[in-house]
């Protein structure tokens, strides 16, 4: 399989934490043949390094190519019970870190001290950053984009509420929030690793054809859709939100958004009314919307303030399904912000009858729980769909809520087309699919 | 003591080697990628293929076109070339290595580049792009005249046009000033003017406000009949002035030919036709007669033809006198000394409609053609320099369209008075709660 070697730069990174160190190796063309890549690849490498506290962060072979929706970055870690959660983080950080040279990153061993990572095409860099430390997320990025500084292309960071190391610390990707429910933002804050800066500036081949392919996938999916078709609202109306919540979205919607190369902008920019009983609402603050799930989950606690605290959460860097346990309506900024950080228990939201939990929690938690009967190709079960992207370097919140009819097929095209190469490509993504979702 | 260095008479600089070209007529219809940031998700298509096309590879990095998101607001920006109809990055490249080819489109002969970036600097939209890995400089060229960011972009935020369908309204507008010329200067004799009211009377509201000062008495039929002027002022702006005065027409066909000096200092201030109309009616009232009417160019054209085609010198000769302003700017008569104007100014304050210049679709320093055409001269350069749309102050504009006619990508526009002031103008609430403008 050395045609997907197009597909790849070729090189793994390691940073050791604990001695401070980091460096460079090939990327073995077998592990990428018999994982092809994601999730699949980062399961291989949590094995290698399982005596280290491993964290890989990894790419897909269609990750930053020309297919729909190629944004996607796997970010797994072992939990507590020893197994391997796989959270995808979405914006353009897996685009990123393939266009710093690096296909997989391994974050092993623990920091003493606050530190921020650092990685452009050329350099690797760990820099303290314990000035970071009790920022929340947008005075993290605003930092981060000070004049004179070099603006990173994409960043993921830890919140205030990481420091204590909670369980329900989430880690944000941009200022977006993220899609992890597992304990991710937990398991940076145990490395004291508090922030991923990427600014990619290298190149990738991919395949020849790709840029027709993509253009041509692009629009047989976008003309599925009208032009002013909302996604925000429509993945909340197949997540079978109640209606008074796709309501509230649609008063506050200002402008939808897009990760990487994809056709469909399901991300909204909303500007919520703040609740009436919080002190300091003399203006809507704005709020960027990627965790529908969270969202759902706030809604059931508090109904219409449901953005309102979503956009405490995010500032914190908290997990609103396990802020929602804490929230109350009508609870003023300040009680909310307490309340949030400290919530009474853990919470992870329950998975529907239709998955199955383990699978549900395996992936991050926070992926929408759609299912489309129309899906084809026999991969028509959730763990299925979610599987597939997270192999390929797809998004999921894509292949499962927007383009339910793009199938495996049409994606492996974008790898090759040549039918005994297609034929050796489903038979290693069945079997990798099939290990996630049963390990 | 420090030595001067001699350097020898014969050698040649860069503009001798390489001369500029001479600049060419441009195209009537200049190509150029029109971006709606309403409209762009931020999804990297158009930098991904751009890359593509420039260096066979998904480089985003290496992309002519570089999208701005932020995370704070809701608004993305392109940066990208204008293809300037006078390009600073061509005039400030010291080895003329940028070329603006017959079609309009501003390219870098790559031979003669040497990467030194200056283009950089001088371009006010910093659109040519330097790679940070090699240096290189990346500047939009249109893909030859079929742009395949445009062609990738799921929203269409990035248009290409050739300009719009130029001219339509100045075909309407020369032959009703020429129908209003001879309907009030030929046939209609003396109808608009205070002096003498035929069977049909359209009495000049200065002239009327002048008869009502020197007699002392409140004549309703005449106050009645000026207010006509007044009402249609009122709904449609100083149409009066752009499409019908009679003076305004001879001043635009003598403006076309007779080349401009200037205006001395005292005489360019546009409050002087306010204290005209404030002398005029004190004037009258002291005196007992209209004493501007006796100068009026308006009036004096429209008596100097006689019945039976008797031209009257005298009159003719006010008219000629006032004409020559016409070498000082375009139309000095309206803007600066008209008190028919200033009362018709005071009307159009209150106007229903307005002229707004949209920012979004707006080229401003690369094109300023609304400028150029704008006979009033209302249309601030020093904004468009700044990259502001400019207001349009509709006291000032006669309505004339010419702005409307001639803005190639369709920006100027006619709005009612509460319609948004400026298409693209947003609101954003930052993440301190305040609230900031942008265009």
């Amino acid at each position: 399989m050395d045609w997907i070697r197009r597909f790849y730069n070729g090189t793994i990174a390691h940073v050791d934490l604990t001695r401070g160190s980091t460096h460079l190796s090939e990327l073995p063309i077998g592990l990428v043949a018999e994982a092809l890549g994601g999730a699949a690849v980062n399961a291989a490498l949590l094995g290698r390094y399982r005596e280290e506290d491993p964290l890989v962060l990894g790419t897909g072979p269609l990750t930053g190519s020309f297919a729909p929706a190629s944004c996607l970055m796997v970010a797994s870690f072992l939990g507590q019970d020893g197994a391997a959660h796989h959270v995808p983080c979405l914006l353009d950080s897996g685009p990123q870190l393939k266009f710093c040279g690096i296909d997989f990153l391994v974050i092993t061993g623990h920091a003493p001290a606050s530190l921020a990572l650092h990685l452009t095409r050329s350099h690797m860099t760990l820099a303290p950053a314990a000035d970071c430390d009790g920022l929340t997320l947008p005075q993290v990025a605003a930092r981060l984009m000070r004049p004179g500084d070099t603006c990173p292309e994409a960043f993921l960071a830890t919140g205030p509420a990481a420091i204590s190391g909670a369980r329900h610390a989430t880690l944000s990707t941009g200022t977006w929030g993220g899609l992890d429910k597992v304990g991710l933002g937990a398991a940076f804050s145990r490395k004291n690793l508090k922030l991923l800066t990427l600014t990619g500036s290298g190149r990738l081949a991919f395949g020849e054809d790709n840029p027709a392919l993509g253009l041509e996938t692009a629009r047989k999916v976008r003309a599925l859709y009208g032009r002013r078709t909302r996604f925000g609202e429509l993945v909340l109306e197949r997540m079978g939100a109640p209606e008074s919540l796709r309501r509230t979205l649609h008063k506050a919607h200002r402008k939808a958004y897009a990760c990487y190369h994809c056709p469909l902008p399901c991300r909204s920019y909303v500007a919520p009314r703040p609740p009436r009983g919080a002190d300091g609402g003399r203006s809507r603050q704005g709020l960027g919307l990627l965790d529908y799930e969270g969202l759902s989950a706030l809604e059931a606690a508090c109904g219409e303030e449901a953005l309102f605290f979503l956009g405490e959460c995010q500032r914190l860097g908290v997990d609103p399904v396990g802020a929602a346990t804490a929230l109350r309506p009508g609870m003023s900024r300040e009680k909310a912000r307490a309340a949030i950080l400290s919530p009474p228990e853990t919470a992870s939201r329950e998975a529907r009858p239709a998955i199955f939990s383990g699978v549900y929690a395996r992936f991050g938690g926070g992926i929408p729980q759609i299912m489309h009967q129309e899906a084809r190709d026999g991969l028509d079960m959730w763990e299925q769909r979610v599987a597939l992207a997270m192999v390929l370097g797809v998004c999921p919140v894509f292949m499962l809520c927007l383009a339910p009819h793009l199938g495996h097929k049409e994606l492996l095209r974008f790898i090759t087309t040549d039918d005994e190469h297609l034929a050796r490509l489903h038979a290693v993504l069945s079997s990798q699919m099939g290990a996630l979702i049963r390990p | 003591m420090q030595e001067s260095v001699h350097l020898p008479e014969e050698s040649l600089g860069i503009d001798e080697v390489r001369p500029l070209a001479r600049r060419r007529r441009l195209p009537r219809r200049p190509p150029v990628i029109v971006f709606d940031p309403s409209r762009c998700t931020g999804c990297s298509a158009c930098e991904m293929v751009c890359s593509t096309r420039n260096t066979a590879a998904v480089a985003l990095a290496a992309a002519s076109i570089k999208v701005l998101r932020t995370d704070e607001n809701a608004m993305n920006f392109a940066i990208l070339c204008l293809h300037c109809r006078e390009p600073l990055c061509m005039e400030a490249c010291p080895v003329h290595a940028i070329e603006k080819d017959p079609e309009g489109i501003v390219r870098i002969n790559e031979r003669f580049c040497v990467e030194c970036g200056i283009c950089t600097l001088a371009c006010p939209e910093a659109a040519p792009l330097v790679e940070p890995e090699t240096g290189h400089i990346h500047k939009c060229d249109l893909c030859d005249g079929d742009p395949l960011c445009v062609q990738h972009c799921p929203e269409g935020a990035l248009r290409f046009v050739r300009g719009k369908a130029l001219g339509w309204i100045r075909f309407l507008r020369w032959p009703v000033q020429l129908l209003s010329f001879m309907l009030l200067v030929m046939i209609l004799i003396g109808t608009f003017c205070a002096f003498t009211a035929g069977v049909v009377s359209l009495p000049c509201p200065t002239g009327t406000l002048q008869n009502i000062a020197a007699s002392g008495t409140l004549v309703w039929v005449g106050l009645g009949a000026a207010l006509v002027l007044i009402a249609l002022t009122v709904l449609l702006g100083r149409v009066f002035c752009g499409w019908v005065c009679p003076f305004g027409f001879v001043l635009d066909l003598v403006g076309a030919v007779v080349p401009k000096f200037g205006l001395p200092r005292f005489i360019r201030g546009r409050m002087i036709k306010y204290g005209v109309l404030a002398g005029s009616v004190c004037g009258a009232a002291g005196l007992g007669f209209q004493p501007f009417c006796t100068v009026c160019p308006i009036g004096s054209l429209c008596r100097s033809y006689g019945p039976g085609g008797v031209i009257k010198g005298a009159n003719l000769a006010i008219v000629s006198a006032l004409t020559s302003l016409e070498l000082g700017e375009r139309r000095s008569w309206c803007r600066y000394l008209c008190p028919v104007g200033a009362v018709l100014a005071l009307a159009a304050k209150l106007g229903l409609i307005k002229i707004v210049i949209g920012a979004s679709k707006c080229k401003k320093f690369s094109c300023m053609q609304c400028a150029e055409v704008c006979p009033m001269g209302i249309i601030d350069r020093d904004s468009l320099r700044e990259g502001i749309s400019p207001r349009i102050p509709m006291a000032e504009c006669i309505m004339c369209l010419r702005c409307v006619d001639r803005c190639p990508y369709g920006a100027a526009k006619v709005r009612f008075r509460w319609q948004k002031t400026v298409p693209g103008e947003v609101t954003l609430w930052t993440g301190s709660g305040d609230s900031i403008t942008v265009q």
